[in-house]
């Protein structure tokens, strides 16, 4: 695992191309975190509903901040697809530099290739993750009224759900890549899918509808939650969640396998 | 016992109607420059790209190394495959320390290989910067590191000059020369000819003649003849019925003999005849000749 991961980096640190869609994910983080705040408070200076008002105290509360951004982060149409995209490129190019054909006759095996590229997966999830978990420090120290280890610490399982669901989706780019092969398909797919899932919902059942792909990985983290919504949640008739299910985290890593399959499947039944 | 370094039995791939490769069986010595011939689309790459498995055959089976695990053999070849393969945005040197670590090798002889082809001077220059013959020669560079015990090289000289093509047929004979087995596909006649010691001719996907190159050229049923006296030499060559064929080409006789003979039969018999030869050579047929005539037989 170490060699086929040092072979990745060795391909990925020097590419100025990752590191600027790197760049354009962080600033849309920080741009929509720290944001944030901003845009609710403009909007409430004209709002006369003081619940909302409050909803800028509560939104970054200490532990509710992990539960919140994880669940924004990981949102289907939002930032996540920034690093879908950079997942998807780092599979193409192999295609179009033709270079998966290079690492086979070097000495990788097809396994080896695409396992190579699962723990690139792994590692960018990773990375998210920690840089959800910094951005979170960091509003939380700035915004929290309550800063203790026991509020700090608490709900961070929502980090844990943040990077199943990130390894899920990021597999699921590194099998669009595999499939498609070419950048500009894939990247189109990764866009046009979720809307496609979204038609075929309609047509189906609704007791299929959350094993759906797009669903199933997106259902770990279901809603945020603050201490305010979940005090006003009778009325507003949204139950929202509290923790983890095992139940989605499991459907979530079946669906995470799946795509591994798929794509190990793919790839040694086709010429490369 | 021959060493076969590769043996092939059987390999076919289609693509759609089309057969590449047909029932290709192959075998190849250790320590042999083993030409593969043939026009474009005669299956030479597809052939190289199923050994690398890079390429699925649709049956017929191989064996590297007289049946190595698949990881490991590939591990001790160094390939080009068909057009220079790297990452346009790594320069010349990381691309080959990344083909060392694929390789699972250190990587301390990157630089050499780098010398060797005359890249050490643009070794941190980008890929994409080079040009062509460029990024052919750092293809050759990648093949050298680690020392492989098997080379393959398909089209090597592609979009090289002259010059180029000169000092990629140096490296060529002098890794040959220090026994590593080269397995070189190529078009071109004279290149094969020039570096070769065994030949495949493909066509078609089929082969139409597999052997020593030296037996090729080598036909020795054609023999030049010059004397002194050349009219009693055509007499003679009338008389004696061991020619075929008489031609007159310039200066000399062109005969083709009915069976072998050797040059010293050939001297020995017009000496005992009194006709002294100035001029008795083995006709060496070009290969070009004798790939043009395959490939009108097929």
């Amino acid at each position: 695992m170490m060699k086929l991961l040092q072979i990745e980096l060795r391909k990925i640190l020097p590419y100025k191309m990752f590191w600027v869609m790197c760049g354009i994910y962080l600033l849309s983080l920080l741009f929509f975190s720290w944001g944030l705040p901003s845009l609710i408070d403009y909007f409430t200076m004209k709002s006369d509903v003081p619940e909302i008002k409050l909803i800028t105290k509560f939104l970054y509360n200490f532990p509710d901040i992990w539960q919140n951004l994880s669940w924004a982060a990981s949102l289907r149409f939002f930032i996540k697809i920034f690093i879908g995209i950079i997942m998807i490129i780092l599979v193409t190019n192999e295609y179009s530099y033709l270079t998966v054909r290079h690492n086979i006759f070097n000495g990788l095996s097809r396994t080896d290739f695409l396992m190579s590229k699962v723990y690139v997966a792994g590692m960018l999830s990773l990375a998210a993750t920690l840089l959800i978990f910094l951005t979170g420090t960091t509003l939380g120290l700035f915004y929290s009224s309550t800063i203790t280890a026991h509020a700090f610490f608490g709900k961070m399982i929502f980090l844990f759900g943040y990077f199943i669901e990130m390894l899920a989706f990021l597999l699921f780019s590194t099998m669009i890549g595999i499939l498609v092969k070419r950048t500009g398909f894939a990247i189109g797919l990764l866009f046009v899918y979720p809307i496609l899932e979204l038609i075929i919902q309609q047509k189906i059942p609704e007791s299929i509808q959350p094993f759906l792909p797009l669903n199933a990985i997106n259902h770990v983290l279901r809603t945020p939650n603050t201490s305010l919504i979940q005090f006003r949640s009778p009325e507003f008739n949204v139950e929202l969640q509290t923790g983890l299910h095992a139940q989605d985290v499991l459907v979530t890593l079946l669906y995470a396998a799946v795509f591994v399959f798929i794509s190990l499947w793919v790839i040694r039944k086709r010429d490369l | 016992m021959k060493d076969i370094v590769l043996s092939i039995q059987g390999l076919t791939k289609r693509y759609g109607s089309i057969t590449a490769v047909s029932n290709l069986d192959l075998d190849i010595e250790r320590g042999s420059v083993f030409g593969i011939l043939g026009p474009n689309g005669s299956g030479k790459t597809t052939t190289l790209g199923v050994l690398l498995d890079v390429t699925r055959a649709d049956s017929g089976s191989f064996s590297w190394f007289g049946g190595l695990p698949e990881k490991t053999q590939r591990k001790r070849i160094g390939a080009i495959l068909e057009v220079p393969l790297f990452y346009p945005y790594l320069t010349g040197r990381q691309n080959l320390q990344l083909v060392a670590k694929i390789k699972e090798l250190p990587g301390d002889d990157v630089d050499e290989a780098l010398k060797t082809v005359d890249l050490y001077e643009r070794k941190d220059s980008k890929f994409r910067t080079y040009s062509l013959g460029m990024k052919q020669r750092l293809a050759v560079a990648s093949t050298l590191i680690g020392k492989p015990e098997v080379l393959i090289l398909d089209e090597p000289t592609n979009g090289l000059d002259p010059n180029g093509i000169v000092e990629i047929r140096n490296i060529i004979l002098n890794v040959a020369a220090q026994g590593v087995t080269i397995i070189l596909a190529s078009h071109i006649l004279d290149e094969v000819q020039k570096t070769c010691t065994h030949v495949a001719v493909l066509e078609k996907g089929k082969k139409l003649y597999s052997g020593s190159v030296q037996e090729v050229l080598n036909d020795a049923h054609w023999v030049e003849l010059a004397a002194e006296n050349m009219a009693s030499l055509h007499l003679e060559l009338k008389n004696a019925g061991f020619a075929e064929n008489i031609q007159e080409e310039g200066d000399k006789y062109i005969i083709k003999l009915g069976s072998a003979m050797s040059q010293a039969e050939l001297n020995r018999h017009f000496f005992s005849k009194g006709i002294v030869l100035t001029h008795l050579a083995h006709r060496k047929k070009s290969l070009e000749k004798y790939f043009l005539e395959l490939l009108d037989k097929s």
